[in-house]
């Protein structure tokens, strides 16, 4: 591949094709958004995936696609994310979240993770109601770490 | 030297033909899984790698053209010679693979192929864009030109070996004949290599023969009763081809940083991936220790009382 133009040539094709592909996947369809039918569904996951997570309580949102479990005596806190048509796991020791950030519409907890930085649970979710705000902050509370130069811990 | 194309060049299309068909398979008989994001992921992955070949092959070149000199034979072209390279070249591979997955350094690259949660045709080409920096090639690439093998043979038996691992990334083929199964590497034997279930993590390292894999004690038969979970450990959670490409190697220089000592970065460099000074990561012995005692303590509640 010395000759510029042919490399020119073989790049500009595959990108066209990749996005042809791209195309193609999404006019056939043939997958489905991940959704949690309940908590107990999420902690399921979590205890085939981080083996030995004791779920205790926990709550998924209205739509299914996000569900926090907390293990007994407290010593984790097991995420799940629904992204595209897999779920995303994740669990926090006590002192492990970088903060906790309320808005009028939502309780953002955020991770300090890359690909999970905010979790973005809406306060008119039934999910979230059922399992009460105060309930849900009074939790979360000892996952989130005491250092906070932002002061934005709720 | 005789001029042989590109082998890779020419399987391009036939890669992109496959992925289509495999796709409407997939949507009609719901036996693979296609998620857009992913796909799109994949394939600009596998762009970018075709992209950083052409524009760090260089490094590779220049160290080959400078160990040829210092061969041992010149064991020239033939059809026979290539057939005992393509052998040592696969027999290369394995070990090349296996410190892929037990060296952070170079789990740091090859990780990028194993993190997405789907397994298709597309997830052939999900491939790193740094590779030649991670100097692999010199570990691993030396020992077949510094025997005498002509590099262009070399690259043409790692080219082939790569065209043949492309059709093994399915979930459509459940078995092949069971003579090929002994002795080839196949879906089912790839499938297992890409999956985080405890039992089959770090198993199947496999390029093209799979007798590696039962000689050196790392081979693990796809179970019925256990489907295979695709991924890495603690999976990503994104389709961004930047973060595919470079977080682990973020990790890796943010742990680096932070080490208390020269022995601890060194295990954070070269140590195996999820290794930490004090345990609070889990490296996949670990996972695989206690995932064997959990099935222990789960036959002694089973088995009735003496």
């Amino acid at each position: 591949m010395d000759d510029p133009l042919i490399l020119a040539v073989v790049l500009g094709g595959s990108t066209l094709a990749i996005f042809a592909v791209y195309l193609l996947n999404r006019l056939i369809g043939g997958w489905d958004a991940a959704r949690l039918s309940d908590w107990s569904h999420a902690a399921r996951l979590l205890d085939e995936d981080l083996m030995g997570f004791r779920a205790e309580t926990g709550f998924v949102t209205q739509d299914g696609r996000i569900a926090l479990v907390f293990e007994r005596d407290g010593a984790r806190l097991g995420i799940v994310v629904a992204r595209g048509d897999v779920f995303v796991l994740r669990s926090f020791g006590p002192g492990d979240l970088k903060g906790l950030k309320q808005t009028s519409r939502a309780l953002i907890i955020l991770t300090g993770d890359w690909a999970l930085a905010k979790i973005v649970l809406p306060l008119h979710d039934d999910g979230v109601a059922s399992f009460g705000l105060e309930a849900l902050e009074r939790r979360l509370q000892p996952f989130v770490a005491s250092a906070d130069p932002g002061g934005q811990n709720a | 030297m005789p001029d042989i194309p590109d082998p890779i060049l020419i399987a391009i299309p036939v890669f992109v033909a496959l992925i289509v068909a495999e796709m409407i398979y997939a949507r009609t008989t719901g036996r693979a899984r296609y998620e857009p994001g992913d796909t799109l992921a994949s394939l600009l992955m596998g762009l970018g790698n075709v992209v950083s070949k052409v524009a760090l092959g260089f490094i590779a070149v220049a160290w080959f053209t400078l160990i040829e000199p210092y061969a041992l034979f010149d064991i020239g072209w033939g059809w026979g010679v290539f057939a005992l390279c393509f052998v040592l070249d696969d027999f290369v591979y394995y070990f090349a693979h296996r410190f892929a997955h037990t060296v952070r350094w170079w789990w740091a690259d090859h990780v990028v192929h194993h993190s997405s949660q789907h397994y298709n045709l597309t997830t052939a080409l999900r491939q790193p864009w740094i590779s030649p920096m991670t100097l692999k090639f010199i570990f691993f690439g030396s020992w077949l030109v510094l025997m005498g093998f002509p590099p262009a043979m070399v690259a043409l038996a790692g080219a082939i070996n790569l065209i043949y691992q492309f059709w093994i990334h399915t979930e459509v083929i459940h078995k092949t004949p069971a003579w090929f199964e002994a002795i080839m590497n196949t879906p089912s034997h790839h499938r297992v290599h890409h999956a985080t279930n405890p039992q089959y993590l770090d198993k199947n390292y496999a390029g093209v023969f799979i007798i590696w894999d039962k000689m050196f004690g790392t081979f693990q038969p796809e179970l019925a009763q256990e489907p295979c979970r695709y991924g890495i450990v603690k999976n990503l959670g994104s389709d961004n081809p930047f973060l595919i490409s470079f977080h682990e190697w973020w990790g890796m220089i943010k742990d680096m940083a932070g080490a208390k000592s020269l022995r601890e970065a060194l295990g954070f460099w070269l140590g195996p991936p999820g290794w930490t000074p004090d345990g609070s990561r889990e490296t996949s012995k670990m996972i695989k220790a206690r995932w064997a005692q959990r099935q222990e303590a789960a036959k002694k509640v089973s088995e009735p009382a003496e």
